[in-house]
């Protein structure tokens, strides 16, 4: 019987054709492999040719940094965060770069956090340790830490990230290498890789889309988020913008915020920070629900008028913004009409197709993650999430879509986002009240 | 002149009374020759210095003599209502003189004691004071005491220097039962001079700084900024320095989550500033928590103080001991303080221990004369098992304590041990049958310390 169902594979790949096959699976061809994987490949090379220019010019950029020594405020607001600070303070001092000022905003946490952060302060572990006992959301959080912070660079960090060494080095480079760099974001990886399935699938997906796909996203000048477990500003623009506004999504609208002002963003994937993941697919769930109704909240509504031509249309953040919109909502919804339209139309075939599609899926996330390991210092320890690659095609091209488009339609119609706890109610309802 | 300065009250029952309202002319000797004495109250001042100066002294029949205020409108000072017998508006003194017999009548049970020290003869006083009137000794609230209370009988032997020697003698009364304490109140006092006479103030936990203020923070909701109160006043009005909207109403445009204190000094910024106690006599800042905490009692005569108010310490049982080779308590506080001083100065090691014997009043008591004795033998054992470079000391008749120069604490401890197992051996021998124990406490010296605190660590019950 095995015997047969190959030998009809065989026939149905004869006999339909490579263009044939090519056309059948036209979503993955024409819309995915160029976007994500050929990109991904033509920086793996740009970046693995030896450039000495761009060799020296780092050198100049890091020697001019380390000249000027100037005051970098890692600021991490957070709520009952407290088990996860002593672990970041410590973490901080062990950095390379050593002119720093640490600022703990606790936002009316009800646990032990302020016991830990006003122990911590007595030891002379924080600069600052500000504690609101009414709780205000973390947009709130991070501006009470802007206000009081001193630094010429801010650098908002989550409180369960850790570091490597160098990473507040090397978050600051990019400031020194171009003019005009408004922030940079810095790579984030999963430190739980192996805790779970769910941790494992992530840490592919982190390693992908933020280690790879903002260093493209960076190299086309659209890098449109700046993480807000680990990011750097320059304190004036902050201070311009008057900080950070109502979330969820807060990271990904103060990163337009400074687009709209004139000002470069960059990513730099050398500086490492490794974040715990969600265990459970229910909390990851969760998670992506909350992060994908803020690309309706804020790039379609607060955002919109990045496509507006008007006087102040940019082409960058027109085709950073587009590129958001386009694949993660429009092709995203489109896809259900693919899919549905590929079941429909090769019902009879669907034996040969399902492992064909998984089959040409799993190619194509394995050379991606090829070029991942290419680009990454942990190489070492990460090639060993391949073993996952094969669940990669559930994850990304079924599970995370059915969440994307359960969160689009929740904000579309709803707006859900404006409900969700993660936020005080009396601020959501103002947000919701001016439209913001 | 002083022969006249008293006048004679005539009454029924022939009782010499006489009525003093000349105090500048009045010889207080001259008392010894009335029952009682009337102090016309007109001359406020002369009258409360006069009966200070009674009660201050340490011959009986001058401390002890009954004592009443003239006074027509019975306002009179605390001090002198508590150090008086009781306030008559009129020179009919019939009504006082059960009083002053009775006052008269146990003073007749006193037996004479002759002690030179000190402790012992305030002591005497204190109780017989409380027995012949039948009362208890509360403390008044006197602001200018050095710790806002004074024991009208006690605190005239005590300048404000010494109150650490007063509250000695108190727990000594208290320790032995001779007085039963009630609770009155809780002071702080200063770590250094026992003054309570502190401002207690807030200062940047940073550079110590008093020139601190403390804002409000202000929540904008809508845009989620958060500063101080000063950012969004503008003119009459608060307007968020982010968006520029007004903000009209707390709870719905805005709440104020927390204040802020800022340091003028560093410009440090935080919310806890740290408490200190400034101390207006000696001028230390002290940290709150170094702060002496001493309760205020009022005391009630107990028997076995009732008994000693009567008969005495007994002076070989109750009084302090002078042990040759021993110094008293006095000198090693000061022997205490320079040793603390040198530890600053140099890095050898230094200790101060305690042996304690824990046994009851009434079992010294009982024991009368032997007890002496035996506290003699184990002072002996005591001086020929330490160095002669150590300084020792007897106190409460319960105390040993020594200061052992050059010495790590471990090795003090250990020698107080050895003596301990000792004297348990000694004791138990010549006391089968009575309740005691040892307690040893040992404190390495270093230069941070204060003498008191030590005294009191290795005193304490």
């Amino acid at each position: 019987m095995l015997t047969t169902y190959w030998e009809n594979l065989f026939y149905f790949l004869e006999h339909e054709g490579f263009m044939r096959i090519i056309n059948l699976f036209w979503y993955y061809f024409y819309i995915e492999a160029p976007r994500f994987l050929v990109l991904d490949v033509l920086v793996l090379i740009i970046s693995i040719i030896p450039s000495r220019k761009r060799r020296l010019n780092y050198e100049r950029a890091r020697n001019e940094f380390l000249a000027e020594n100037p005051l970098v405020s890692i600021i991490v607001p957070g709520k009952n965060e407290g088990k996860h600070i002593y672990k970041l303070v410590k973490g901080m001092r062990e950095q390379t770069y050593r002119n720093l000022e640490f600022i703990i905003v606790d936002d009316g946490s009800n646990d032990d956090t302020e016991v830990i952060c006003r122990n911590l302060k007595e030891n002379g572990l924080i600069d600052v340790f500000l504690r609101n006992e009414e709780r205000g959301g973390k947009a709130s959080a991070a501006n009470l830490a802007l206000r009081y912070c001193k630094g010429k660079y801010v650098v908002h960090v989550d409180a369960d990230t850790s570091f490597d060494r160098d990473a507040i080095e090397r978050i600051m480079i990019p400031f020194y290498l171009e003019d005009n760099v408004g922030g940079v974001g810095g790579n984030i990886k999963v430190r739980n890789y192996d805790e779970s399935i769910a941790t494992s699938l992530q840490a592919i997906e982190y390693l992908q889309t933020i280690s790879v796909g903002r260093k493209v996203t960076s190299f086309l000048g659209i890098y449109k988020i700046i993480s807000g477990a680990f990011g750097a500003f320059r304190k004036d623009l902050l201070d311009r913008l008057g900080g950070w506004d109502i979330g969820p999504g807060l990271d990904g609208d103060i990163t337009v915020k400074f687009r709209k002002l004139g000002y470069k963003i960059a990513f730099e994937n050398k500086a490492v920070g490794l974040t715990s993941a969600p265990v459970r697919f229910q909390a990851l769930s969760n998670q992506r629900l909350r992060w994908s109704k803020s690309l309706i909240r804020f790039r379609l509504r607060k955002h919109k008028d990045v496509f507006q031509p008007d006087a102040a249309f940019n082409f960058s953040n027109f085709f950073a913004l587009f590129d958001n919109v386009f694949y993660n909502l429009i092709l995203d919804l489109f896809w259900w009409y693919y899919i549905i339209d590929l079941v429909l139309t090769n019902m009879p075939f669907l034996m040969f197709i399902i492992p064909l599609k998984f089959m040409i899926y799993s190619m194509g996330t394995t050379i991606q993650f090829l070029v991942v390991l290419g680009l990454s210092e942990r190489w070492r320890t990460e090639w060993r999430l391949m073993y996952y690659i094969p669940l990669m095609m559930i994850y990304n091209g079924y599970y995370m879509r059915v969440i994307r488009t359960m969160a689009y339609f929740k904000e579309i119609f709803w707006y859900s986002s404006y409900k969700d706890a993660w936020n005080p109610t009396k601020s959501s309802q103002k947000a919701r009240d001016f439209g913001l | 002149m002083a022969e006249f300065a008293i006048k004679k009250i005539p009454n029924d029952q022939k009782k010499e009374i006489g009525l003093i309202s000349d105090f500048k002319n009045t010889d207080i000797r001259q008392l010894a020759l009335y029952d009682a004495v009337v102090l016309d109250y007109t001359d406020r001042q002369g009258c409360e210095a006069f009966i200070r100066q009674c009660r201050g002294s340490f011959i009986g029949t001058l401390y002890l003599m009954p004592i009443f205020i003239l006074s027509l409108n019975k306002d009179i000072t605390k001090t002198v209502e508590v150090l008086s017998d009781g306030v008559i508006s009129s020179l009919q003194v019939e009504p006082i003189i059960g009083l002053i017999d009775r006052i008269r009548s146990k003073q007749q049970n006193l037996a004479v004691i002759d002690s030179s020290s000190p402790e012992v003869r305030i002591m005497t006083k204190f109780l017989r004071y409380m027995y012949t009137r039948e009362r208890k000794i509360e403390p008044i609230i006197d602001p200018k005491s050095h710790i806002g209370y004074s024991y009208p009988m006690l605190s005239d032997h005590y300048n404000n220097g010494n109150t650490v020697e007063m509250f000695r003698v108190l727990d000594n009364i208290a320790h032995n039962e001779y007085a039963r304490p009630t609770f009155v109140d809780k002071l702080h006092l200063c770590s250094e001079c026992y003054s309570s006479f502190l401002n207690f103030r807030e200062t940047c936990p940073k550079c110590e700084s008093l020139d601190i203020i403390t804002e409000n923070l202000i929540h904008h909701f809508v845009c989620a900024y958060v500063g101080p109160e000063h950012d969004f006043i503008s003119d009459d009005y608060m307007v968020c320095p982010k968006c520029n909207r007004m903000l009209r109403h707390i709870g719905v445009d805005y709440d104020k989550p927390s204040v802020v204190y800022n340091c003028h000094n560093c410009s440090h910024i935080f919310q806890e500033p740290v408490m200190e106690a400034f101390c207006f006599v000696c001028q230390k800042r002290n940290p709150i928590d170094a702060l002496i905490d001493k309760s205020i009692y009022s005391y009630d005569l107990t028997q076995i103080g009732e008994e000693s108010a009567v008969n005495g310490f007994g002076r070989e049982v109750k009084e302090e001991f002078d042990i040759q080779g021993f110094i008293t308590f006095t000198t090693f506080n000061i022997f205490l303080k320079y040793e603390i001083e040198r530890s600053k100065n140099s890095q050898k090691p230094s200790a101060v221990g305690s042996l304690i014997l824990r046994i009851s009043s009434e079992d010294r008591v009982k024991m009368g004369s032997s007890y002496k004795k035996l506290m003699l033998e184990m002072a002996d054992f005591i001086k020929n098992a330490t160095l002669s470079t150590d300084i020792l000391s007897f106190v409460n008749n319960t105390t040993f304590l020594i200061i052992s120069p050059n010495n790590e604490s471990s090795e003090l401890q250990s020698l107080l041990n050895n003596i301990r197992s000792s004297m348990e051996k000694l004791l138990q021998s010549s006391l089968p049958l009575t309740p005691f124990k040892f307690d040893t406490r040992v404190i390495s010296i270093t230069g941070s310390q204060n003498h008191t605190d030590c005294i009191n660590q290795l005193m304490a019950n």
